[in-house]
């Protein structure tokens, strides 16, 4: 009974309910934003990896990421690579992280130098032009010509030297990380680098498991470190959600910080207005943590309205990002769910501790003034 | 409990306000015993102490000096969680502004002491549904505070007191907010329930009309109880509705064109406020305030 007078008085009070968690659902939703653009960024980084067509990556030692990572690898190392048992092919990039000019605007781009004809590592799916390129050609990713205004003809600048963009290429574009392809001699020519790749990327036999094919190339080449594909890209994606964590937990920090004021507000005001009834009840013999299961109650329904109004938020938000900007990669996963319920449970119990003190203090003497 | 130890009992007691030279003795030195099925009326002038005299036999308020016995069992020094539970199965309280909860419905506020009750709200039902037919709500059962009159609120107020078989009710002005006819029917079943259950009622009042009820009426002054004037009553008339109250005790007062006039209930008071010319006209008051010029 108590729990029902707990939300049927705070359903009474319908206006400042909504308005209070709208505040919070606003502050959730910023929360579930942040986590879904780096969310959907960080999975967009490692697009590149999953879908070159690799299942191992052989690197230099000691180097175990694509991501912010340099890796040299000898020519000579992809012939050895060649001859270990179960390799069915493999194919070198070199790559680099580097600035690319786009009609003056410039993005921090992943560079991948490849050869004519090379299908591993190469672009995968075009949606104009051409995917091989040659000396003094570029593809780039297609969205991030039509945001900058460079189509095919255009030209766009890769270090010192103005590239011809032949080819535009789908689902290499990420706001962080763009993949743009070269020719692997004018990557080369830029890096002052002769007689060494960065990675090798490496087809299996049939009926050979890569995680096997990775160690084994590992006892068998010197100098290298051999990963699969999954786990390159595991490798990768905990290296950026490692860039963002403290960002992400200063970020929900402040939203749930600033969403346990709102609910403590709206908590300090509904108790001082429902002041008389709390002291009839203390005065009827109903401890004090009955009424305090009454605030967390009443806590826990604005926190739990709000978390819901920011999942219904975000998704229409995700939707209008999706349609309007695809510049911008969202994915709402289970886990940023879980963790907004999580700081949502937070802030309602934080909320309540706020105003023990004040449940604590009405004085059941009090009903006889009233 | 027998009536011989009283259901609650009091040696002198003492509850302060302040310290020092501005400390307040509301209530100083009281002794008094409730028996079973007594209903017991305390009068006085503002300010003597009632409510202060009340809230320490409801165990609601500690006292400076002295001890309460309620049930028989000591509650001077109590722990908080030990005199809620001693509360909930000892005591019902019946409040001037009814004090019920809004969001809950009639029922639902008589049921809500029981979920401290040993049984739990199931068990109470029954209970429920007598005091309700009782007090002639059972039509009202779902409805809201807020759409009931000021009789029907107390009513309420009442049911809710008694839910728990409690042997004590303690009253607080229960005809403060209501006209003459409706706070003496009140009055009346509150006294009916308390004689057939033989709980012990013990009401703090303005209203001399509650007096009938009373097995003794205590007059408390200046926190003590003391005996009353040998001429109790000088009866004025309520100018809006005519009732007698008495000039002495009666606690809700107005100066309107330099004439004091006394009230029944703030009810009366408010709706002299709203149109004092519909009450004061010339050549004399409808119901003239006789002793108060």
């Amino acid at each position: 009974m108590i729990v029902r007078w707990a939300v049927v008085s705070l359903l009474q009070a319908r206006l400042r309910m909504l308005a209070s968690s709208l505040a919070v659902a606003a502050a959730f939703t910023l929360v579930f934003m942040f986590r879904a653009v780096w969310e959907g960024e960080t999975r967009q980084l490692a697009t590149y990896l999953e879908r070159a067509g690799a299942d191992v990556w052989v690197m230099q030692a000691g180097v175990s990421n694509v991501h912010m990572a340099s890796s040299f690898v000898g020519r000579a190392k992809r012939r050895e690579v060649e001859s270990v048992e179960g390799v069915r092919a493999a194919a070198a990039v070199l790559y680099l992280n580097s600035m690319v000019t786009f009609s003056g605007q410039r993005w921090f781009c992943y560079i991948v130098g490849i050869e004519p004809g090379q299908r591993l590592g190469a672009p995968w799916a075009m949606a104009e032009g051409r995917g091989q390129v040659q000396p003094g050609e570029v593809v780039v990713p297609g969205v991030l010509a039509r945001v900058s205004g460079v189509g095919l003809g255009g030209s766009v600048k890769v270090g010192d030297r103005d590239l011809l963009v032949v080819g535009l290429s789908e689902e290499t574009f990420s706001a962080t990380n763009p993949v743009v392809f070269v020719h692997r001699e004018d990557l080369a020519d830029l890096l002052w680098l002769e007689g060494y790749d960065s990675y090798l990327l490496v087809q299996a036999n049939e009926g050979t498991a890569p995680g096997e094919l990775a160690r084994r190339i590992e006892a068998e080449v010197d100098a290298v470190e051999a990963m699969t594909t999954e786990e390159l890209v595991e490798s990768d994606t905990a290296l950026a959600r490692q860039m963002g964590t403290q960002i992400i937990a200063l970020m929900t920090g402040i939203c749930a910080a600033l969403a346990t004021l709102l609910v403590g507000f709206t908590m300090y005001v509904h108790t001082a207005r429902l002041g008389t009834e709390l002291a009839v009840l203390k005065a009827m013999g109903f401890q004090r943590g009955h009424v305090y299961l009454a605030v967390v109650v009443q806590s826990s329904l604005v926190a739990a309205s709000a978390f819901g109004l920011a999942l219904a938020g975000t998704a229409i938000l995700a939707s209008l990002t999706r349609g309007l900007a695809t510049v911008v990669a969202v994915r709402l996963t289970p886990g940023a769910v879980l963790e907004v319920a999580g700081v949502g449970a937070l802030v309602a119990i934080v909320a309540s501790l706020l105003l023990a003190r004040r449940v604590a203090s009405v004085e059941p003497a009090t009903v006889f003034r009233t | 409990m027998t009536d011989a130890s009283g259901v609650v009992r009091t040696r002198d007691l003492v509850r302060t306000f302040g310290e020092g030279r501005r400390a307040i003795r509301a209530v100083d030195g009281v002794s008094l015993t409730v028996a079973s099925g007594e209903i017991v009326v305390i009068m006085g002038p503002s300010g003597s102490g009632k409510t202060t005299l009340l809230s320490l036999m409801g165990a609601l308020l500690r006292p400076t000096s002295g001890t309460v016995e309620i049930a028989g069992q000591d509650v001077t020094g109590m722990p908080e969680a030990r005199l809620a539970r001693l509360r909930a199965r000892n005591v019902g309280f019946v409040f001037q502004g009814f004090n019920l909860l809004d969001a809950l419905t009639v029922e639902e506020n008589v049921l809500l002491p029981a979920q401290l009750n040993d049984g739990g709200i199931g068990a109470a039902r029954s209970r429920a549904e007598e005091l309700l037919g009782r007090l002639e709500l059972l039509d009202r059962r779902t409805a809201r505070p807020a759409t009931l009159s000021g009789g029907e609120k107390q009513r309420v107020a009442i049911a809710r007191a008694l839910i728990n078989r409690v042997p004590l009710v303690l009253a607080d002005e229960p005809t403060g907010n209501l006209d003459s006819q409706r706070g003496a029917e009140v009055t009346m079943r509150l006294h009916d329930i308390a004689r057939d259950e033989g709980c012990a009622v013990v009401i703090v009042t303005h209203d001399p009309r509650i007096e009938d009820v009373a097995d003794r009426v205590l007059w408390l002054e200046d926190g003590r109880v003391r005996d009353r004037r040998a001429d109790p009553h000088v009866w004025v008339r309520d100018p809006v509705c005519g009732m007698q109250v008495d000039e002495w005790t009666a606690g809700i007062r107005l100066t309107h064109a330099g004439r004091d006039y006394l009230f029944c209930s703030e009810r009366c008071r408010e709706r002299f406020l709203r149109e004092p010319g519909a009450y004061v006209q010339d050549g004399g008051d409808r119901h003239r305030n006789e002793g108060v010029s």
